[in-house]
């Protein structure tokens, strides 16, 4: 009991903690920092903007548009090698075309 | 209206403006940004970034809210930026020890030392377990605490820059103390077991 109390006050005074903050001077020479990183960033956002109109939306369109490409050409592919796959196990079980024509040839 | 003039004056580049805006809001702004992140140096380059930000974007500020309010808004996204990339690095640092490449980065906080000239040394050290318990809070609820416990401001003024309502920033705060409640027992439960 005596140690939950205990806890409980340690709790009280550390969320009291923050009433006793006081507020802080700026460190000296900031304005001047300030003004003088202003002056350069030029540069920076230069060669920032180079990329800089590739936006997440345009990726998020990049990527779609690769997506379906690529979905595009697995699916042409697979339907060319399944025709290729029915005419080649109909030539080997002769059951293409020429070849019952061949069989049924009569001299 | 002086502040109309302030805006057109930074708007067409006006270094004179460029003064004057740091003077109204250096002290402001720092504050804020040492309220987020606790130390000094962190602070310092937070507040830079912000008024960077304010230079390069105050075209875009449409004038629906309070200059300051627009600039207070900058200087959360700032600081919650800053924590974030913090804790991303923390995380990264700790994937990098389980591989055995140890990185120097600090485990223990998103600031890289405790450092607040304005807590007193009797409180640091409490100060130091309230601030990182209220690094576990949800956002929301963090930057709700922090602008109106730690910074000072007001209701009023926290539900300008969250553009929340009254009822809401104050179930925020009922919240996020809620919590803390109980992250700061877990701490010293473990701490005196």
């Amino acid at each position: 009991m005596e140690r939950k109390d205990k806890i409980e006050k340690l709790i009280e005074e550390t969320l009291e903690s923050a009433s006793h903050i006081e507020t802080v001077e700026v460190p000296s020479l900031f304005k001047e920092k300030v003004l003088n990183s202003m002056a350069t960033p030029e540069e920076i956002t230069e060669e920032a903007g180079i990329i800089s109109w590739f936006t997440p939306r345009y990726q998020v369109a990049a990527l779609i548009c690769f997506v379906i490409v690529n979905a595009y050409a697995v699916l042409q592919y697979t339907l060319d090698n399944y025709e290729d796959n029915v005419e080649s196990f109909a030539e080997e079980y002769g059951l293409s075309e020429a070849e019952e024509d061949y069989g049924y040839t009569i001299n | 209206m002086e502040e109309q003039y302030l805006i057109e004056a930074l708007r067409k580049g006006d270094q004179q403006a460029y003064r004057q805006l740091l003077d109204d809001y250096q002290g402001r702004i720092f504050n804020t940004c040492i309220s987020f992140v606790p130390n000094k140096e962190d602070a310092e380059d937070i507040a830079q970034e912000v008024f960077l930000e304010v230079f390069n974007s105050i075209d875009k500020f449409k004038g629906n809210s309070k200059l300051s309010t627009w600039i207070y808004r900058i200087s959360v996204n700032k600081s919650l930026e800053f924590i974030r990339k913090r804790s991303t690095k923390k995380r990264f640092g700790f994937m990098q020890s389980i591989l055995g490449n140890e990185l120097p980065v600090d485990k223990t906080s998103y600031f890289t030392e405790f450092n607040h000239p304005g807590i007193q040394l009797e409180n640091k050290e409490k100060s130091e377990i309230l601030f990182n318990a209220i690094d576990k809070l949800p956002e929301a609820q963090k930057v709700v605490f922090t602008l109106h416990k730690i910074d000072g401001l007001s209701y009023k003024e926290v539900c300008a820059i969250t553009e929340r309502s009254l009822a809401s920033t104050e179930s925020l705060m009922f919240r996020a103390k809620k919590n803390l409640q109980g992250l700061l027992r877990d701490y010293y439960v473990k701490d005196q077991g």
